[in-house]
């Protein structure tokens, strides 16, 4: 299913991308971590095994300067200049979800961020990597006029893994696809700057390790907020069969440039 | 054989016990019209309870459905509005074809019905909505609270929960005015700001006028809030610390661990329990402040009265029953005080601080005194051996 499944010491190279796309009648600017030199607005996502050490290769293909942060690991402040190339060398000793970025103002409000899924072996394994976008800073940061964000941030775009509804549906990372009694582990990250609370119809959820906001280590729900640039795993046993919606229940990220249904909304397709 | 019919009969009642059916019959309508805070009215659509050959007019929220663990709940519900609808049972995890969602299930059109169907699995608070074009439906009100109560023991929050002798239902929720007013075009979704917020449908100094939007006890009792979130941003509820505030559960599921504390956050489609053990008289607000997802802004804020005192013999808090009335409510610069009792007597005005404001004597009958020098707020009034309270609000 992953092309970065890993164990003990291993390698990978991620490439800063950069490029502008035409989304509803709108040119948007997009940052990413991608796999390969040609830019994808689809950020990488990595796997790896509890224990492992990764050395992450970072090529910036992007004409601005980058840095490498991860979740517990890199703090900012480790930089990437334009066409130059770093390596860093991540240990992973904890199970969970692992958010890794650009901590560039234009890093993060064009999208450039990752996550890593640490461990739960044996699982079936999905990932929600939730974005929300404002054309308008888009465009300005591109400019260099936005350097960073303000109170006038309002976002027309919302995303899981760089898909809308009803494309999330066609995201076989994202739109999960399992079976009654599994257990299934969704790696999420809020790579977006506003709060996103995710709602799950049918099932409940555990949750069992966040990067924010460890009281709520273990609880079981159907809402979950997932404040910017958290980074989450929740534990789902279905016990039913049947198509369920997921969605962020701030309505307004139910639609794609203002028009429902859209946006940050996905599936459980549980089969018997 | 008499021992063989008494318990078939024994087990009988049990099963009745565990898992009655329990039926709603409800209707959607888009014509409904709620008074704000300001005294100007606004357009909603909602739910009501189905009263065949009644005007059936919906109310925001819609009526709160109370259930007990076990139960299988069948709403029966008709739309009487052109646009078609659904109910959503939001945390009750019912399967694929009773969730409401018009893309995984179907919508119910113009005067057509159906019956949703599910088994109360878990104590707990719980939600519904319209999952038609949620983005307006929700927002133009069409929502209520679901209560599932424990069972055996319907004063327990949950099976080896804290038990409590009383229970408030404060569902927070907003609406963009502009929107309600023009539903018809109220521009682009992701565009969508609140600018009017609510508790239980009320607002400011109208959450005074219910005596159910204000909590009433005494030292030492134990009372359980359902709090829940139906609006777009969140919620950030502020306790007097002598409620000594537990939270217990969320979600219709107990915590792992329960925490004390003064605060409590509720994003949106979010319930918590909350319990509240007050041991010293307590008369102040539960602070709720609403903030937008987006940037986290200050919104707006609403306050919960709580009223905890001890009452003596034949003291009794009094707003419309015999005794002590006051009007109008809220006041602006005079109330007038009805005295039933023969003679005069003392009256007390106290500020939430319990600090004495104004004093007067009243005679029996209508007595107008002068609040002008009072500032807006909540105030209990004592006359005697009887407690009433009113609201300022210029």
């Amino acid at each position: 299913m992953f092309t970065n499944v890993r164990a003990n010491r291993v390698a990978d190279t991620l490439y800063i991308n950069s490029d502008t796309l035409t989304k509803g009648f709108q040119f948007i600017h997009f940052c990413g971590f991608n796999n390969s030199p040609v830019f994808s607005e689809i950020n990488a996502k990595l796997y790896v095994q509890t224990g492992d050490t990764l050395d992450l290769t970072i090529v910036n293909n992007d004409t601005l300067i980058h840095d490498l942060t991860v979740d517990n690991q890199l703090t900012s402040g480790n930089t990437i200049a334009p066409s130059d190339t770093a390596i860093f060398s991540l240990s992973f000793n904890s199970e969970g979800t692992y958010r890794f970025y650009s901590s560039y103002a234009y890093g993060q409000l064009q999208g450039a961020s990752g996550m890593i899924l640490v461990g739960y072996p044996g699982k079936k394994h999905f990932f929600w990597n939730l974005f929300d976008q404002d054309s308008l800073y888009s465009k300005n940061v591109s400019l260099g006029l936005q350097t960073g964000f303000s109170s006038t941030y309002k976002p027309g775009i919302f995303t899981i893994n760089s898909f809308s509804y009803p494309q999330t549906s066609m995201d076989k990372f994202g739109n999960v696809m399992a079976n009654v009694g599994d257990s299934i582990i969704i790696s999420i990250v809020n790579s977006g700057h506003m709060i996103s609370t995710l709602h799950m119809h049918g099932y409940h959820f555990k949750i069992i390790q966040t990067t924010k906001d460890l009281q709520k280590l273990n609880w079981v729900k159907d809402s979950a907020p997932l404040v910017p640039y958290e980074a989450m795993t929740i534990l789902v046993v279905p016990d039913k069969p049947g198509e369920y919606p997921v969605h962020n229940h701030n309505l307004i990220s139910n639609t794609n440039y203002g028009i429902y249904p859209g946006g940050m909304m996905t599936h459980l397709m549980i089969d018997p | 054989m008499k021992k063989l019919v008494l318990s078939f009969v024994i087990i009988l009642y049990a099963v009745a016990l565990k898992a009655q059916q329990k039926h709603f019959y409800m209707f959607s309508k888009m014509n409904g019209t709620v008074t704000l805070e300001d005294g100007s009215t606004t357009d909603f659509w909602g739910y009501g309870f189905y009263v065949p050959a009644s005007p059936n007019r919906p109310s925001l929220p819609g009526p709160t459905l109370v259930v007990d663990e076990g139960d299988t709940v069948s709403i029966h519900f008709r739309n009487l509005s052109p646009e078609e609808h659904t109910i959503h049972l939001h945390g009750l995890d019912v399967d694929q074809a009773n969730d409401g969602v018009p893309q995984t299930s179907f919508s119910v059109s113009f005067n057509d019905s159906t019956t949703y169907t599910f088994v109360a699995t878990h104590t707990g608070s719980y939600l519904y909505h319209c999952h038609v074009a949620t983005t307006l439906h929700l927002a133009m009100g069409m929502y209520g609270m679901i209560v599932v109560r424990n069972k055996p023991n319907p004063n327990q929050v949950f099976d080896s929960g804290p038990g409590f002798n009383k229970e408030y239902l404060f569902l927070a929720s907003e609406m963009n005015r502009a929107w309600n007013n023009n539903a018809v075009s109220p521009g682009p979704f992701n565009l969508y700001v609140a600018d009017y917020f609510m508790i239980n449908g009320f607002s400011g100094s109208q959450l005074f006028l219910d005596s159910v939007n204000v909590i009433n006890a005494q030292p030492n009792d134990s009372i359980v809030l359902r709090l829940a979130n139906m609006g777009y941003g969140f919620v950030n509820y502020s306790f007097p610390a002598g409620l000594n505030a537990k939270v217990v559960m969320s979600d219709g599921r107990e915590l792992p661990v329960a925490f004390s504390t003064d605060t409590l956050r509720i994003y949106p489609g979010e319930r918590y329990e909350v319990v509240l053990k007050p041991t010293t008289m307590i008369v102040d607000f539960i602070t709720v402040n609403y903030h937008n997802s987006i940037n986290e802004t200050y919104m707006g804020t609403n306050y919960i009265g709580v009223n905890v005192y001890t009452y003596s013999v034949g003291m009794q808090e009094n707003n419309s029953a015999n005794g002590l009335k006051i009007y109008p409510n809220p006041a602006n610069e005079l109330i007038s005080v009805l005295n039933e009792n023969p003679g005069t007597r003392e009256l007390i005005i106290f500020s939430l601080d319990g600090k004495v404001v104004l004093k007067s004597r009243i005679a029996q009958g209508n007595n107008n005194i002068d609040i002008s020098s009072l500032s807006n707020g909540m105030y209990l009034v004592k006359s005697g051996n009887t407690f009433s309270r009113f609201v300022i609000a210029r």
